[in-house]
């Protein structure tokens, strides 16, 4: 146990004990006091009987607050990530680096808080005995429902013994951040071939091409290329002997499906019923990539973070491009707006060959949405589409 | 975790909350359900009710010099001491609601306090008088009337000793004021009591040393007498009071919530349909 690395606590706050009981305890001293005053002859009785108390007061009251300053963090173990609705464990380890006495009765809990929420009280993890040099970890199971970063600190570790007039908490004040990443929802398993069925996708208006890999082009030939994709013909007529062309390819479903997630405030209903519907159609994107991901399809993803902000993400089945999908939808907010979204949607019907999906936080289809070929999910399909799971 | 909720929260899965609308919650974990827990646990600890019986025994024969009281026949300050440290045990927050039985058991325990130390001292029927009326208002006195009788012992105490005066009403109303003092002194400690139980230990110590300062300010000759059996006396009654004192800290442990949940949370979106809290914590 390397005591330079631990975190010392940043202070102790003291909490004093009801001031009615040591107003109570205190006049009765004084009142003993006095009364011993002329009965000299008790005078060892008086004595014991007035320093037992006070000596255990003070002596309680001194272990606490020596044991709450001898406390050091040795670190909290959580994940950098976890997703809404599900569970992770957290623990916090704590030493005791005093070389007198183990800290007895020590009690240690942890605040969180994520936007607009705290829970600042608990629940208090015991520690019976530390012994003096030794370490232990509290542990506790955390559930998050707010997508969005979770702050797990400052951590407490607080000492009241009995009979101490004050109860000593240390304060450690290292936050640590955990990325609550959008829930998982389970798909029904007839949204895929409805929305992006290879030869049947609704939202496509371009003819597909009936091969796997089309005919893009060529280029010159570089250390590495296949030697059966020399272009013969074209490598023939090049001036040079040494010089050769290949053939390039390219993969109709790369870029097949564009997902467009409208963050732009409906003007009608109220503001809760859109962050509600918001929060379910980030989930529901999140679980739609991961189904076409598992398809072997290239999504785009494009949604406004901000103003003039507009996010553009090409995702291939892979999971490092599945999880920045994931990380951008967990700080993803309701701050877009409509003109925005309807340029970005159009740019996305252009491009050639691609099948558009938009999902909406309006209940109807906009007559000028209308004439794109496109399919357009409103918060009324969300729910027909998806199985919601409670935890994982 | 899904277990955990459903023990909180039993209608975890049979509820449907209003998920937009739901703007309160049924409140877990307040103090009063915490202290509630908290003196279940007192109720059932076995070790707290022979600690409480052995402080009241031990401070009752610290006070009262062994039982040297006795010997002066200095009857009504040892009943009052007598059923002040039965009934005053008997009326603390953790003692069980008691039957008949159990009220004449400590009727029978507080005619002993005054008995037994007077078997050496007097063989007389004053003895056996005091025994018995110290027993009988014990056994006797219930409901309301049990906890006013420690109350009734203080004013007493103190009324005994109001300076002599002609008009006797002088002392009955010096013993009302004493008692009205002692219930005042108790009601404002109860409910400090429930909120933070450790209270208990300040209070138990003032009311043991002002028991003292009365004894040693007009029992001072008695108590001379056997001083080095009253050290020892006070010594159990304080142990006692430190047993009772790592008691009550072990039933704040066992009470304390295993989990916590935020506070209700409108503004933060239901993703399922079980719980509209954002943030839950619980032990391991």
């Amino acid at each position: 146990m390397n005591a330079r690395s631990m975190e010392r606590a940043s202070r102790i706050d003291v909490t004093l004990a009801p001031p009615l009981g040591i107003a109570a305890f205190a006049l009765s001293v004084v009142a003993v006091t006095i009364a011993a005053t002329a009965h000299p002859g008790l005078r060892a009785l008086v004595v014991f009987i007035l320093a037992f108390p006070l000596l255990w007061t003070a002596l309680a009251t001194a272990l606490s607050y020596m044991a709450a300053e001898a406390l050091r963090a040795d670190g909290a173990e959580l994940p950098a990530r976890t997703r809404a609705l599900d569970t992770f464990g957290l623990g916090f380890t704590i030493a005791n680096v005093g070389r007198l006495f183990p800290a007895i009765g020590v009690l240690t809990s942890a605040r969180f808080s994520t936007a607009g929420v705290v829970l600042d009280s608990g629940p208090w993890a015991e520690i019976p005995v530390l012994a003096r040099g030794r370490a232990t970890t509290s542990r506790w199971q955390v559930m998050v429902k707010q997508r969005g970063t979770l702050l797990v600190g400052p951590f407490r570790a607080a000492v009241e013994l009995p009979g101490s007039a004050i109860r000593a908490t240390a304060v450690f004040e290292r936050t640590y951040a955990v990325t609550v990443l959008p829930a998982v929802y389970q798909l029904q398993p007839f949204v895929e071939a409805l929305l992006a069925g290879r030869h049947v996708a609704g939202g496509r208006f371009q003819t597909l091409p009936a091969a796997i890999e089309e005919y893009a082009g060529s280029r010159e030939y570089r250390p590495g290329d296949s030697p059966k994709l020399v272009h013969r013909v074209l490598s023939l007529r090049a001036h040079e002997p040494n010089q050769f062309f290949v053939r390039e390819f390219k993969d109709p479903s790369r870029d097949d499906l564009s997902v467009v997630l409208d963050t732009a405030p409906p003007l009608d209903g109220n503001d809760e019923l859109h962050r509600y519907r918001f929060e379910k159609a980030v989930c529901f994107v999140s679980a739609l990539c991961r189904r076409f991901a598992a398809r072997r399809l290239t999504v785009r993803f494009v949604c406004q973070r901000g103003k003039h902000d507009l996010l553009t993400l090409r995702l291939r089945p892979l999971d490092a491009d599945l999880d920045r999908l994931d990380r951008e939808l967990a700080r993803i907010e309701l701050r877009g707006d409509r003109p925005t979204i309807v340029r970005a949607l159009l740019g996305e019907v252009r491009r050639h060959g691609s099948a558009v999906i938009f999902v909406s936080l309006r209940s109807r289809e906009q007559i000028e949405q209308q004439r794109f070929s496109m399919v357009t999910l409103t918060p009324d399909h969300v729910p027909v589409f998806t199985r919601e799971v409670v935890g994982q | 975790m899904i277990d955990w909720l459903r023990r909180v929260d039993p209608a975890f899965y049979g509820k449907e909350p209003h998920l937009l609308r739901a703007q309160a919650q049924i409140a877990r974990y307040t103090e009063e359900s915490q202290a509630e827990v908290r003196l279940d646990v007192l109720r059932s600890d076995r070790l707290l009710h022979v600690a409480t019986i052995a402080v009241a025994v031990a401070a009752y024969t610290a006070l009262t010099g062994a039982g040297a009281l006795n010997a002066q026949g200095d009857w009504l300050t040892v009943w009052a001491f007598a059923v002040l440290a039965v009934a005053g045990a008997r009326a603390l927050p953790w003692s069980a609601p008691q039957g008949a039985a159990a009220r004449w058991g400590d009727g029978l325990l507080g005619g002993a306090l005054v008995a037994f130390p007077a078997l050496w001292t007097h063989r007389d029927l004053a003895v056996l008088g005091a025994a018995l009326l110290a027993g009988l208002a014990v056994g006797l006195s219930r409901g309301r009337a049990g906890a006013a009788l420690p109350a009734v012992a203080v004013g007493l105490l103190l009324g005994e000793r109001m300076p002599a005066n002609p008009l006797f009403v002088l002392r009955i109303a010096g013993a009302v004021v004493a008692g009205g003092a002692g219930v005042a002194a108790v009601r404002l400690i109860a409910p400090l009591w429930r909120a933070r139980p450790q209270v208990f230990t300040w209070s138990a110590l003032a009311t043991l040393l002002l028991a003292y300062a009365y004894a040693v300010a007009f029992e001072a000759p008695t108590l001379a007498l056997h001083v080095p059996a009253e050290i020892a006396a006070t010594a159990v009654a304080y142990l006692g009071i430190c047993v009772v004192a790592g008691r009550i800290r072990r039933a704040e442990l066992l009470a304390r919530p295993d989990g916590v949940l935020t506070l209700p949370q409108s503004i933060v979106p239901l993703l399922d349909r079980s719980h509209h809290h954002a943030i839950i914590c619980r032990l391991e």
